[in-house]
């Protein structure tokens, strides 16, 4: 029997000067600009290669921009809707709330008064929220793109490619950053 | 017709079923014959009950040619018919070519049949009862029966395979047709209205077939003797045309492959990789796998299982996985070791990505056990990380402190990265040892971690905590972030299937 010689783990990996993060390899960030018409709150969607979406607040976001101290992140968003309730079951996500980009993740509260308000951004069903918010609402700033993720949405894949259009690839959302911060100095 | 007699002799019932259109081995079922050697020769054994003495039985030449089509069997018992149908069945099977030693074989009749049989069961009972009352059905040998008693000697002969009819993987099963089957089988439309309109209503439990065979019979079962003369006959009438042999259709049982396997490629995936019907990769471990053993076997398909599955990226060395390869209608059963070992080597030789090895036939019982402790197998695994961040360095010290901690009980929420086709869950898991190593490479922020870990627990996630939802993580553990850039499936601790003894195999082909 031939023996096979194999390579040690870890050779055929090119050596980096920086490693790109879990969430820079599996996903694409793509944007909503001035959710709900109010000027910086921006939302990050995470698509990942399987085309489930992680939603998170855009690093241009006021709560992380301006560095707020979060006392609350409420998932309570209507009187009869709370996103804690969610409860899916089987492949299909069977019994998941449904969501459009409209639809209200959560409220997040912080410590001077102020109030935001996070967003879908895209059609499909709400898998889970991020139960860490809840002990650990500071994540939300400290690890936007991580676990600091706000919800994980399974999108309909009717509307799918429709959603993507309306939000914005990185290089949309650098571009529309650029020509905000030109208006502003004018 | 005849009133019911007791002391009806032989002779005369013989000539009565003669003259409803009986061939001479009908009449020896109906006379209650139940000898295979009285069936093979018909002639002898009616001249020994005198029942054919010459041409002394009048035959009713206005009634029946000469040699009608039988009412009962409908040729496939008389000697033209019969003969064709045997020659084309051994015809077919022969080009299918099989290799197998021993055959059965299953008639598929007609519907119209059922009815036949049971107007002429009917009849018997009412023209020769019973002494004890025991009805036609129950008496008689039926004609498949018969049918295979000479058929089956034949079939034998010309396909060079021994009859089995049970316990045996290869079966022929031939399906008959007839040319009026659907016109007999309307008056059951006006016998039995309510139900078929009912049924014609249920679309969809009685899509294609309003009439099986099975519902006919036991509607027959059901049906008053008086209600049913009123829409068929009793007997039946003489058929036109015979019985013709529609398809003859050849089918060897599965037989089981097994082996364990290497994937030495991270650009291979398990199974072929499809999205919407378009190939997302060139090829896979179970086609470079199975291509050569379903050729070996002349398979019609297969179906691939493994002991779990690893990512398209990632290596599987060590003993291999363990898997089967399920090969339907093989043509070819009788497969040597040497065979096997022919293929291994051919695997080896075409392809860089993967081996083979343990090659063997596994018997179905065998195979159940590559599922069943499938939660209790313990896999060892060899992940390649790195600390990331910039200034980040590996902190050995933390690191080595890991293995004291085994084992780490995990709680693992389904991966992102699966997410899209598992249902979503929190699954305990337990890494059961830990060792690190040096990376033989010159990243100077890459380490090597070997584990053990229960079935079902997800490496990558462990590793980076796929934000925050697999806990603790590595990246908890050491308070650092980590990522994992490569993974080797290094073990798979399970025994099976049985590992093959290259030495003595080797040795005996020396000789």
């Amino acid at each position: 029997m031939q023996s096979i010689v194999v390579d040690p783990i870890g050779l055929d990996v090119p050596i980096q000067e920086v490693y790109p993060s879990f969430s820079e390899r599996y996903f694409q960030p793509k944007y909503s600009i001035n959710v709900d018409s109010k000027a910086g709150e921006d939302h990050c969607v995470l698509v990942h290669s399987n085309r489930i979406c992680v939603v998170t607040l855009a690093r241009n976001h006021p709560v992380i921009s301006l560095c707020k101290t979060i006392s609350k992140v409420n998932f309570q968003v209507t009187d009869k809707t709370n996103r804690r309730e969610n409860v899916v079951q089987g492949k299909r996500k069977h019994g998941a709330q449904t969501l459009n980009p409209m639809s209200v993740l959560c409220v997040v509260e912080c410590e001077d008064g102020s109030k935001y308000t996070v967003r879908s951004c895209v059609y499909g069903k709400l898998i889970e929220i991020n139960e860490n918010l809840v002990e650990n609402p500071q994540l939300l700033l400290e690890k936007p793109d991580s676990d600091g993720y706000i919800a994980i949405v399974l999108p309909n894949l009717s509307t799918n490619e429709k959603f993507k259009t309306n939000l914005l690839s990185k290089e949309e959302y650098v571009k529309e950053l650029e020509k905000l911060t030109i208006i502003e100095k004018n | 017709m005849d009133a019911p007699s007791e002391s009806k002799s032989l002779k005369e019932i013989y000539q009565q079923l003669r003259e409803i259109g009986c061939c001479k081995l009908c009449c020896l079922r109906y006379l209650g014959e139940r000898s295979q050697h009285a069936f093979q020769n018909p002639d002898a054994a009616l001249q020994m009950k005198f029942l054919t003495d010459g041409a002394e039985i009048p035959e009713n030449p206005s009634k029946l040619k000469k040699s009608n089509v039988c009412t009962a069997c409908m040729g496939l018992l008389q000697e033209t018919v019969r003969d064709t149908f045997i020659e084309k069945i051994v015809t077919d099977v022969n080009a299918a070519d099989y290799d197998c030693k021993e055959f059965s074989c299953a008639l598929s009749m007609p519907v119209s049949f059922s009815l036949r049989t049971h107007s002429l069961n009917l009849y018997i009972d009412e023209v020769f009862p019973d002494d004890k009352d025991e009805p036609a059905e129950l008496r008689f040998m039926s004609v498949k029966e018969v049918w295979k008693w000479i058929a089956a000697p034949l079939l034998a002969k010309g396909i060079c395979k021994t009859f089995n009819p049970k316990d045996c993987d290869f079966s022929i099963t031939i399906s008959i047709g007839y040319e009026e089957d659907e016109k007999e089988c309307n008056c059951l439309m006006d016998m039995h209205k309510e139900i078929y309109e009912m049924r014609k209503q249920q679309t969809r439990k009685f899509k294609d077939c309003v009439l099986s065979r099975k519902s006919v019979e036991s509607l027959l079962i059901s049906t008053d003797p008086s209600h049913f003369r009123k829409f068929y006959p009793t007997p039946p009438n003489i058929p036109n045309t015979p019985f013709v042999c529609s398809s003859v259709i050849p089918l060897h049982n599965s037989l089981f492959i097994a082996g364990r396997y290497n994937k030495y490629s991270r650009k291979l995936s398990q199974t072929p990789w499809l999205i919407d019907g378009k190939r997302l990769m060139e090829t896979s471990v179970q086609e470079l796998l199975c291509n050569p053993i379903v050729e070996l076997a002349k398979a019609e398909d297969l179906r691939f299982a493994s002991s779990g599955r690893e990512d398209v990226d990632v290596r599987m060395l060590g003993k291999g996985r363990p898997f089967f390869c399920e090969l339907i209608n093989p043509h070819r059963v009788h497969l040597l070791p040497s065979e096997f070992r022919k293929i291994e080597n051919t695997i080896l030789s075409t392809t860089k990505d993967i081996a083979a090895r343990h090659l063997q036939i596994v018997s179905k019982d065998q195979v159940s056990q590559i599922k069943t402790g499938e939660e209790e197998k313990i896999k060892l695994y060899c992940a390649y990380c790195i600390v990331s961040g910039e200034k980040a360095c590996v902190d050995w010290e933390k690191l080595e402190s890991l293995p004291s901690k085994c084992p780490i009980v995990l709680q693992q929420k389904t991966p992102i990265r699966v997410l899209h086709r598992r249902s979503l869950a929190t699954r305990e898991r337990t890494i059961f040892r830990l060792e690190v190593c040096k990376a033989e490479t010159n990243e100077p922020k890459a380490f090597v971690l070997k584990m053990a870990t229960q079935a079902g627990t997800y490496i990558k996630e462990f590793v980076h905590g796929d934000f925050g939802r697999t806990t603790p993580s590595l990246r908890d553990l050491l308070g650092t972030d980590v990522d994992i850039l490569a993974l080797d499936v290094m073990d798979i601790e399970l025994d099976w299937p049985p590992e093959v003894n290259y030495n003595e195999e080797t040795g005996v082909k020396v000789l």
